[in-house]
């Protein structure tokens, strides 16, 4: 009965949300619910851990997330940094407990960081100059960039629910699975905040939607993995977002978010995860071509000459591979695991 | 003595105030100068984020250690916004996220060093910079710590003071971070020792200068740091800073207050 009556009060009347409330009630700590003991026992899948490393840092990345968002107009809406603050606290925790658990598997996450040079350069060049970028850019803009910033949240928050649900139907580990849904509960209270402050933002202004219409598609997908490893990118979006699911988180987007109607955010996002693409990994790939002919002649020899592009390419494709794993010896294995886990668990569950 | 940042982050708490009695403060209101005083204090907490900011667009944000206690001390400086924003409300003075809104759009945050020119001056002088920004969030804290146990000296209100030796205790937890970060870092590097020295001498304002008004800065600094027993407190934050390597002879607080005519 009165579970009845709490829903249909839930449904007629949502209330605003309170963001005293949430930083009231924020979720700290995640280390004495979780039993490593059940994880000795029984130790996740290896492919389980590799993601769980990479949502580690994703859930770690909120400083460098603040960093480019409060330069902008958003630092002066002290009701949306009250939520950041909280929000940003209670991601650090979700981060421990990932961390936790990859740690109690022994598994070597240091690797997750280390960039090939020339995208590390890359990315400190943009690093150093996004901040500065960004103040100019949006402090001329004005607020619409608030709308932004909150629907940039949404769409990561909706990313990484999928994911987790996903990762809790592949590997359905007692453990894991209670951790995620309580990662959940309390990630759904950021979406609570995020999502109808989203929408309001892009409904009340056209500038608003247009701007966020164009630069999110500049995002990369989820947030924080422009400064993490490719191959954990990609893993990550090879193992837990199919094809149909990043269409359906799309569609979800496009039908929430009020002018985003032409965004193909995650589909992208995945497309370009998976086909290693991107300007760096070209100069990669003709480097490590031109090395392979260098350390091995005979071999350029046998495969030179008519035999055509098909077979460079080929060549070019395996030592991308090699040139990225170089700089890592967890890669090379992470690598391999990949493949296992996705083989093992992939055609399972819906 | 090193920094434990795990220990830190497990017990970092929000300050409790629940089993204070804040109804005595009907009863025995704090007089108007005190309530100013605290209002100040209770922007600057909520404002933490903005500092925070600050700090981030300099190299500092790529370390671990740091973005770790950043995320707890932004969390605690905003829960002694409300815990303050709580006494306030028992004389009804209501602080609300709109207002505070309205307060960094009417005077825009200007702290000394803004964030481009930080991002400009941090990337270019590299993590010697991250140096500077931790001497400088220990003098805040430092501040903090002495501004808060004063006032609950001066007031002697049993409710008031207790809550402000509360939080006087965890801005002392900010002040062992960064102290600790500045003195290894100044330490290490003679450039990052001269920058310091450079930026604290040339650019250094008491906490809140920038984002409140003149009026309201010296307010507080008279109330707080005026007189002998204030002189004193301002001289011993001074000593603090001073035995940082390479800022002996700095006196940065005991400056601001000469600079506003706090009489001493």
């Amino acid at each position: 009965m009165s579970g009845e009556q709490t829903m249909s009060v839930e449904e007629e009347a949502p209330l605003p949300f309170d963001v005293r409330d949430f930083a009231r009630t924020a979720v700290g700590s995640h280390r004495d619910s979780i039993d490593l003991a059940a994880f000795a026992e029984h130790p996740l899948d290896p492919g389980t851990v590799r993601i769980l490393a990479y949502m580690r840092e994703l859930e770690r990345s909120t400083m460098t997330y603040l960093r480019n968002v409060l330069v902008t107009p958003t630092h002066k809406d002290a009701r949306v940094t009250a939520f950041l603050t909280t929000w940003a606290f209670e991601k650090y925790w979700i981060a421990d407990a990932f961390e936790v658990i990859v740690q109690a598997h022994g598994y070597d996450a240091a690797g997750i960081q280390d960039l090939p040079r020339l995208r590390a350069l890359g990315l400190e060049i943009a690093e150093r100059a996004t901040p500065i970028v960004e103040s100019f850019r949006a402090n001329s803009i004005g607020a619409d960039v608030i709308g932004l910033h909150l629907a940039s949240v949404t769409i990561d928050e909706w990313i990484t629910e999928a994911a987790h649900l996903r990762l809790a139907a592949l590997d359905p580990h007692p453990e894991l699975v209670k951790l995620l849904a309580t990662v959940q509960t309390v990630k759904a209270r950021h979406r609570r905040f995020v999502e109808p402050d989203a929408v309001r933002r892009l409904t009340d202004s056209k500038r608003a939607r247009s701007l966020a219409r164009r630069a999110l598609p500049r995002t990369s997908w989820p947030i924080g993995a422009s400064s993490l490893r490719r191959s954990e990118t990609a893993f990550f979006y090879r193992t837990l977002v199919s094809e149909a699911l990043a269409t359906e988180i799309d569609e979800h987007v496009r039908s929430t978010l009020p002018g985003l109607s032409t965004l193909t955010l995650v589909s992208t996002a995945r497309r370009r995860a998976l086909a290693r693409g991107g300007a760096s990994n070209e100069v990669a790939r003709r480097l490590g071509r031109a090395a392979s002919l260098l350390r091995h002649p005979r071999a350029a020899t046998a495969a030179g000459g008519s035999t055509g592009s098909a077979a460079a390419d080929t060549t070019g494709a395996t030592q991308t591979t090699g040139t990225t794993d170089t700089t890592g010896a967890t890669q090379t294995t992470g690598t391999t695991s990949t493949d296992t886990h996705t083989e093992q668990k992939g055609g399972a569950p819906g | 003595m090193a920094f434990d940042i795990d220990k830190y982050t497990e017990t970092s708490q929000k300050v409790a105030w629940q089993d204070l009695d804040f109804s005595d403060f009907r009863e025995h209101p704090l007089p108007e100068g005190t309530l100013r005083s605290l209002r100040y204090m209770c922007d600057i907490e909520y404002h933490t984020v903005c500092y925070l900011r600050d700090m981030l667009v300099t190299p500092s944000h790529k370390d671990e250690d740091v973005t770790a206690f950043m995320t707890m001390w932004n969390r605690e400086e905003f829960w002694h916004g409300e815990a303050l924003a709580a006494v306030l409300a028992e004389h009804d003075v209501i602080v609300d996220f709109d207002e505070l809104k309205a307060t960094r759009l009417k005077l825009g945050w200007k702290d000394r060093l803004d964030p481009v020119k930080q991002s400009l001056l941090g990337n270019i002088v590299g993590s010697g910079f991250i140096a500077v920004h931790m001497v400088w969030g220990a003098a805040n804290e430092w501040s903090a710590v002495a501004a808060y146990n004063r006032l609950a000296d001066l007031e002697a209100h049993p409710v008031l003071a207790e809550l402000l030796r509360r939080i006087a205790k965890q801005e002392a937890r900010h002040v062992a971070f960064y102290a600790t970060q500045a003195r290894e870092r100044l330490a290490k590097s003679k450039k990052a020792q001269v920058l310091a020295r450079f930026a604290l001498k040339n650019f250094w304002g008491p906490v809140g200068s920038g984002v409140m008004t003149d009026a309201e800065v010296k307010h507080v600094m008279g109330h707080l740091m005026g007189g002998p027993d204030g002189r004193r407190e301002a001289a011993k934050i001074d000593a603090h800073i001073a035995r940082m390597p390479g800022l002996d002879g700095l006196t940065i607080v005991q400056d601001a207050l000469d600079a506003r005519g706090i009489a001493a």
